[in-house]
């Protein structure tokens, strides 16, 4: 196997353009499972070194997020925590603290996992990524980046940061899994609630993570009937029934998780 | 000086915790990597082997079952598992082929070269396919083993109640810290095995069938076992045996987490029936229990997990009329074995299910019904004695219940919680006639300078055996536990003290040192100060009498058993349990949480308090795990997700505080082992069925089942 660390963002589009079919390592915490399931992989370009995809920063209205800012990184920065709750929530559920210190937000993202925490959290939050390639940078929504069951359009490109609008309004986030701590979310549900209305997504409930768009309707609507929730849900989420959870808990679940944060108070 | 009843710190505890104990894979190695190369179908005829031309096997050791020098058979109850399968292979994952070279790339490489063909037969996959003889797998009617047995006469009393339940029990994975490793040394064409295991005479038993000669065994520390490492590490011992008598080199096998779970020993699935017939109190007049167990594909341990079975299905409850009927049945699934509790969890989740239930049909608290149900003087067990420990279970659920205050909390339920109870037994040593069959004995030697180094094959995997039972003999000879040490279990250089298993180490092998170290203190004389035993040492090592000193088991004369009638003594003693959980159920998510735990214990004297409470929480911990969450699932007999990341075990933040109690302090002392995975997943089923008023019968109640019953 070809092992190539690149050392600045021209050397890993270069590389990219050449090997297209390239693993990138971020945060290496799901490669060897990756690996696994691609044995024709040749080729490694380790991005770690890349201090240009490295940290958090304010930016008038919006947060970016470097690629390689890792979980602890999110859940441990103040800045996080004033201005993305929800994301620090997220970040808090998220595997062991030895994985949080390896863990990326692009690597959790390129991953494209249906039970990816923190895509789903950040669909919520209409977060968009920026891409760069040999042809330059382009940025596009986050949601907009899946094809499916872990398929990205990236095309010869790598994630070099996510920019998320700063939370105003309310918010709730929760995720189900079967133990406390070092779950993969059966069932998670990202929403704000603000001036523009309900932003709702959730994790595990589909092939990808996709706002819930007929049920954000319904709420902004002001109808709040289980039925019409219920059916809402229906209409937006796909879960898969499989080995670690069946298709009616996921939803159930979800549902529960929406009536929870109706009836929580405005004021988070 | 009395040190038994002493938190003394475990000697092994340091090199635990900071790293510079060596397991088997940390030992000292130049040699060959093993590999398994193992049947892709779970029932059929092996066809032909190919190896690829294209590949170079020259530098590869290939074994097959042609190089059994001895037998082919990997001898337990029965001969019936071979160590390599011949001309058919009955499981996923069986073996079929051994590999060894220095490159673990190039094995992998080299066991992808290889294709067995196979004219696969449709495999029996479940216990009902087994007895509706899908395919005869076993004998004429696919059963390992059956064991019927019947106390008293069914009930003429009219106007009784009756219930009929079915509970189920899946698969359980003993999931230890150190996957089964195994070193075979190859010095001069004499081979000896390193590794971890509960059972060095197990091992050694099992290669002298295999070499036709004996091979030194020993055990290396070992990271936790459950069972687990009872019997099967006497196949992976046969594996790096026969690698390394043909490469002529060192061979080590190391399991990945992955090889483990999907291929070695499980608990047993059960289909549990109970029949009851009871009057207006709930007091129990008849109890008919039919048992179903899942061997496996070959017989191993199944029959005396049976046994276990049918001596615990009843409980420690009075009644008349009782009416076992069991069998274990061949499956093509990986062979079950050995895990903590061995049987009884499984049927002590259905008896102690079963007096909810029972007290549920009739509307009274399910602490009355057992109240109501406890034995006497003149009760008598499954197996027609009497229930000698009367006395101290009534004790012990008295206590329970009042400490607990449970009938308070049954009574006025919050929303979403609930109380559950379970009361039990564990019998302790082996079942029936074993210990006599083992006939175990202990050796202690005197060393010159006063210390005394206990020499059995008891091994130390997790449980406090390096501690605990250096603490018996220095309390036994009036000495400073720190003169007492245990000498590594070797089958060349150790007394066969029986196995680790049963919760036998302390009440058997414990008690035989005791004996021992009493010989040894009649030798030395009489001595009162440590100086004076130096001087007696002396004068006692100068007179040149022997240096070692033994004890072999002995029957006890008032146990007796019939093995046909299974009518008897089931075990020397049992220990007690009466466990409470309450949980509280997640509205939203449906996950369990249990938030109060209280362990009640008799096991009589207790060696080590902090290690037994130890014992008691790693216990409860598993059982709360079997209950709620630990589920493996099989599809067309290969486990679907052997990886640690499905296997959902529960972990620190998923545990309530545990507390742990221990009564009857004053009797001798009996095995706690395996007592605290008996009784946590009834307590908590129970305390769930009383939170959501539905029936949860059927192990492990995930959120998915809860979701379902709260529709």
């Amino acid at each position: 196997m070809n092992y190539l660390r690149a050392t600045n963002l021209g050397e890993v589009t270069a590389l990219l353009e050449e090997y297209p079919e390239a693993l990138l390592l971020c945060g290496s915490t799901d490669a060897a499972l990756q690996l696994r399931h691609r044995p024709e992989t040749a080729t490694l370009i380790d991005i770690h070194a890349l201090e240009e995809l490295k940290g958090v920063s304010a930016e008038g209205d919006r947060m970016r997020i470097g690629t390689l800012v890792t979980l602890n990184e999110l859940l441990y920065s103040d800045a996080v925590r004033e201005s993305l709750p929800l994301l620090a929530a997220c970040a808090d559920t998220f595997g062991s603290h030895q994985i949080r210190n390896l863990a990326t937000v692009g690597g959790n993202i390129a991953n494209a996992s249906p039970a990816a925490d923190l895509t789903a959290a950040l669909v919520a939050l209409e977060a968009s990524v920026t891409l760069a390639s040999q042809d330059g940078e382009r940025s596009v929504p986050l949601e907009t980046l899946f094809c499916g069951y872990k398929c990205t359009k990236l095309d010869h490109e790598l994630i070099t940061a996510v920019t998320v609008p700063l939370q105003t309004g309310s918010w709730y986030y929760r995720k189900a899994g079967m133990r406390e701590r070092l779950n993969i979310a059966k069932v998670s549900i990202a929403l704000t609630h603000g001036s523009g209305g309900f932003r709702i997504s959730g994790a595990s409930l589909g092939p990808s993570p996709v706002r819930f768009r007929t049920l954000e309707a319904l709420l902004d609507g002001g109808v709040y009937d289980d039925a019409a929730i219920k059916a809402a849900l229906e209409n937006d989420a796909d879960p898969s029934g499989g080995y670690r959870s069946t298709k009616a808990y996921r939803l159930r679940v979800a549902f529960n998780m929406i009536k929870e944060a109706l009836s929580q108070p405005e004021e988070r | 000086m009395g040190v038994v009843g002493e938190s003394v710190v475990r000697v092994d505890a340091a090199s635990k915790a900071d790293g510079t104990l060596r397991y088997t894979d940390d030992l000292p190695f130049e040699g060959l990597y093993g590999a398994v190369v193992r049947s892709e179908i779970a029932y059929g005829k092996i066809r032909a082997i190919t190896f690829d031309a294209s590949f170079d096997f020259s530098d590869i050791i290939i074994v097959d079952h042609r190089d059994i020098e001895g037998r082919n058979a990997n001898v337990v109850l029965t001969d019936d598992q071979p160590f390599l399968a011949e001309a058919r292979v009955r499981h996923i994952g069986e073996p079929i082929l051994l590999l060894a070279h220095r490159s673990k790339r190039r094995l992998r490489e080299a066991m992808a070269h290889i294709t067995i063909d196979y004219d696969a037969q449709e495999p029996v996959l479940s216990m009902e396919e087994s007895l509706a003889l899908k395919q005869r797998l076993y004998g004429e009617d696919n059963v390992f083993k059956a064991i019927h047995t019947v106390k008293g006469s069914p009930p003429q009393k009219t106007g009784l109640f009756s219930l009929e339940k079915t509970y189920t029990t899946p698969h359980q994975e003993q999931a230890y810290l150190e996957p089964q490793s195994m070193l075979a040394r190859y010095d001069g064409g004499r081979v000896k095995i390193i590794g971890s295991m509960q059972c060095p005479f197990f091992v050694e038993a099992a290669l002298e069938g295999l070499a036709g000669e004996k091979i030194e065994v020993e055990q290396a520390p070992t990271g936790g076992g459950f069972g687990g490492k009872e019997d099967y590490p006497s196949l992976i011992a046969g594996y790096a045996y026969l690698l390394c008598k043909k490469a002529g080199q060192d061979v080590k096998i190391v399991y990945d987490r992955e090889e483990d779970i999907a291929y070695t020993t499980k608990r047993h699935p059960s289909k549990l029936r109970y029949r009851s017939r009871f009057d207006a109190t709930g007091k129990l007049h008849a109890l008919e229990v039919d048992v179903t167990i899942d061997g496996g594909a070959y017989v191993t341990l199944s029959p005396v997990v049976l046994a276990r079975c049918v001596l615990h299905a009843a409980g420690f409850y009075d009644c008349g009329y009782i009416r076992v009927d069991a069998r274990a049945v061949a499956t093509n699934t990986p062979p079950n074995g050995a895990f903590r509790g061995f049987g009884a969890p499984q049927v002590l989740f259905g008896i102690e299910r079963h007096m909810d239930d029972i007290a549920r049909h009739l509307g009274l608290s399910p602490a009355a019904v057992r109240e109501g149900n406890l034995p006497g003087a003149g009760s008598v067990g499954v197996s027609g004695v009497p229930i000698a420990e009367y006395a101290r279970l009534r004790d012990l659920f008295e206590t329970a219940r009042r400490e607990s205050g449970f009938d308070a909390i049954y009574d006025a339920p919050a929303p979403n919680r609930g109380i559950g109870m379970a009361l039990f037994m564990h019998g302790a040593g082996y079942t029936g006639v074993g210990e006599s069959m083992l006939a175990s004995s202990v050796s202690i030697a005197l060393e010159a300078d006063g210390s005394v180094e206990i020499r059995v094959g008891s091994v130390e995997m997790g449980q406090g055996t390096l501690t605990a039972l250096p603490q018996i003999v220095a309390d036994a000879l009036d000495l400073p536990v720190g003169m007492v040490s245990c000498r590594t279990p070797n089958t060349a250089e150790v007394a066969d003290s029986g196995p680790t298993v049963a919760s036998r180490t302390v009440m058997i092998v414990g008690r035989l040192l005791a004996q021992a170290a009493g010989k040894l203190k009649t030798a030395l004389g009489d001595y009162g100060t440590p100086d004076a035993y130096r001087a007696a040492v002396a004068r006692y090592c100068k007179s040149g009498g022997p240096l070692q000193f033994g004890a072999s088991y002995e029957q006890p004369a008032d146990i007796l058993w019939d093995e046909d009638l299974f009518y008897g003594n089931g075990y020397e003693a049992y220990g007690l349990g009466c466990y409470i959980a309450e949980v509280e159920v997640d509205p939203v998510d449906y996950r369990v949480r249990v938030v109060r735990f209280d362990a009640y214990n008799d096991v009589g004297q207790v060696v080590n308090p902090v290690m037994a409470e130890g014992q008691v929480e790693g216990g409860v911990a598993q059982g709360i795990g079997y209950a709620l969450c630990e589920r493996l699932v099989y599809e067309a007999g290969r486990v679907y997700s052997p990886h640690l990341s499905d296997y959902t075990l529960p972990m620190a933040p998923d545990l309530p505080e545990i507390a742990v109690r221990f009564l009857g302090t004053d009797g001798p002392s009996l095995g706690l082992g395996e007592l605290p995975m008996d009784g946590p997943s009834a307590a908590v089923a129970n305390a769930l069925v009383h939170a959501l008023g539905s029936a949860f019968d059927a192990l492990p109640i995930t959120p998915e089942a809860v979701e379902e019953a709260c529709r």
